[in-house]
């Protein structure tokens, strides 16, 4: 065939009928090659490279990975630094999903179901958001102030004498980085599940009344599972935010509470890119499983 | 400093500590750290500022223009000298090697406007030491110089870089002359041979 007719069935192909899904998938496609799975591709590179002090040298090698698990079986029953790290941050993430699933849920509840009118469901949606108007790290240091030592809470606390002493586990502690994790991302869970909720057929709640359910029975059997997509969709935005997150637990935990994401940037602030990059890979893959065991229990395509 | 103050070990170098003698510094943290010892850590100068001025922490290991900030928000605070020594670091210049031409010119013109004196006489207001001690003095009033550098009482009130007031006539810099104060380092902050090792150790300790 002469180049030119190739030239020209290459041509019909691209504009043909065929092709148009992929011409309007392409835009989202290369943005996501571009930021996502580039910036990815190069961390696992980095990740089996070597490094020093002063510098960072192309290699093929194990090292990095062998150094985030050394002695993770050699000290059994202890646990090393990487699980440790883990049980940590999976006990942050654990408490902060079951209190932003209460919360958001019951808040989620309310609002689809005992607020009437559209407009008021509207407006007091819109108050959730009010928080979200200042930025994350000023939502969190306006907690300081309010539980620290010198505190709001403390001095109301002596004030009215009923402790003597201020309590320091206010601020600095287990309580408060998961009080600041409930703060932060209790409306990631809010919106999906009050979006399941508001798709419910009304008609339903009513047939489980007259078949004569309580109102417990109602919500747990006709209620919970409907909007099992949502609570999905929002535990799996909470558990991977506070999977990653180092930031609310550096600033709310005065900077000695120990995450994956901390080891990181400890390492990053070493730059020691590639050990880092090779915790970021571990992570990654963990925060997958997580995902994909959450995915499994709900088959969020389907339902939605 | 403290393992040292202890009688638990006296170590060769502690800028450039071996792995056992990091394995005795991170237990000796660690055990601090379960007795309730570490309220919370700083990493810029801000923090360290806000940490003493709430009053969430008493005692912190501060740089002396964050001691001075503290004070300027009319919180008293006393930078005080310890007798185990001073914690010390310093800062300089390095040029990449692919510099060349006006660039490198550049660069190297730059290095001796900041040893010529202004700036230098600058970090020494702050309470920093500059690497060019003549050139500063000549930009420093005597009576700063005997204030900063002497360890003699201040003649006049001292002043900061940007003016604002930082001790009355009369005051006496905490920890003397250039020569009280260097001649007591007990530590240089630098990295060590076994800087993997001790990341490794500080995340522990962080995990503890």
């Amino acid at each position: 065939m002469p180049a030119a007719t190739r030239a020209g069935v290459w041509l019909r192909r691209l504009t043909s009928r065929a092709a148009a899904p992929y011409w309007q998938a392409a835009p989202l496609a290369l943005v996501f090659a571009f930021f996502f799975v580039l910036p990815l591709v190069v961390t696992v590179i980095v990740s089996l490279w070597r490094y020093n002090e002063y510098s960072i040298t192309p290699a093929l090698v194990g090292d990095n990975y062998a150094s985030v698990f050394s002695g993770c079986l050699a000290e059994l029953p202890r646990l090393c630094l990487t699980f440790k790290t883990y049980l940590s941050t999976l006990k942050f993430c654990v408490l902060a999903w079951a209190l932003t699933l209460l919360l958001g849920f019951t808040v989620a509840y309310f609002l689809a179901f005992h607020v009437r009118s559209l407009t008021a469901q509207m407006a007091l949606f819109l108050v959730c958001t009010i928080p979200f108007w200042t930025s994350n790290v000023i939502r969190m240091i306006s907690w300081v102030p309010l539980l620290g030592r010198n505190g709001l809470v403390n001095s109301f606390l002596i004030g009215a004498g009923l402790t003597r002493e201020p309590f320091t586990w206010l601020l600095f502690s287990d309580f408060s980085v998961v009080l600041a994790f409930v703060h932060l991302y209790t409306m990631f869970m809010l919106v999906p599940i009050f979006n399941s909720m508001s798709r419910i057929d009304r008609a339903l709640l009513e047939a489980a009344r007259d078949a004569g359910a309580s109102g417990w029975q109602a919500l747990w059997n006709v209620v919970v599972p409907l909007s099992k997509p949502g609570i999905v969709i929002g535990s799996i935005f909470v558990v991977t935010m506070v999977m990653g997150d180092y930031v609310t637990i550096g600033v709310m935990g005065g900077q000695q509470i120990a995450s994956v994401g901390k080891i990181i940037q400890v390492q990053l602030s070493y730059l020691q890119f590639p050990l880092a990059a090779a915790n970021a890979v571990v992570l990654l893959a963990a925060v997958l499983m997580v995902i994909a065991a959450m995915t499994r229990l709900v088959d969020v395509r389907k339902e939605l | 400093m403290v393992v040292e103050s202890l009688g638990l070990h006296k170590y060769r170098d502690k800028g450039n500590m071996t792995k056992a003698e990091i394995d005795l510094t991170t237990k000796a943290l660690i055990e601090a750290k379960k007795a309730g010892q570490f309220r919370a850590f700083w990493k810029d100068f801000n923090e360290s500022v806000n940490l003493m001025a709430s009053g969430e922490v008493v005692i912190q290991s501060m740089w002396s223009p964050a001691v001075t900030k503290v004070r300027s928000m009319g919180v008293p605070c006393i930078y005080q000298p310890l007798k185990e020594g001073y914690r010390a670091w310093a800062a300089g210049f390095g040029l990449p090697k692919t510099l060349s031409g006006k660039k490198l010119d550049a660069a190297y013109d730059f290095i001796n406007w900041f040893l010529s004196g202004w700036a230098g006489a600058f970090l020494n207001r702050q309470g920093y030491y500059s690497a060019v001690l003549d050139t500063a003095k000549a930009q420093m009033e005597p009576y700063e110089w005997a204030y900063w550098m002497e360890g003699k009482p201040a003649e006049k009130d001292i002043k900061a870089p940007d003016g604002t007031l930082l001790e009355k006539a009369g005051a006496v810099r905490d920890g003397g002359s250039f020569e009280a104060r260097m001649g007591a380092v007990a530590c240089w902050n630098a990295v060590m041979d076994e800087n993997d090792y001790m990341v490794r150790k500080w995340n522990e300790f962080i995990a503890a």
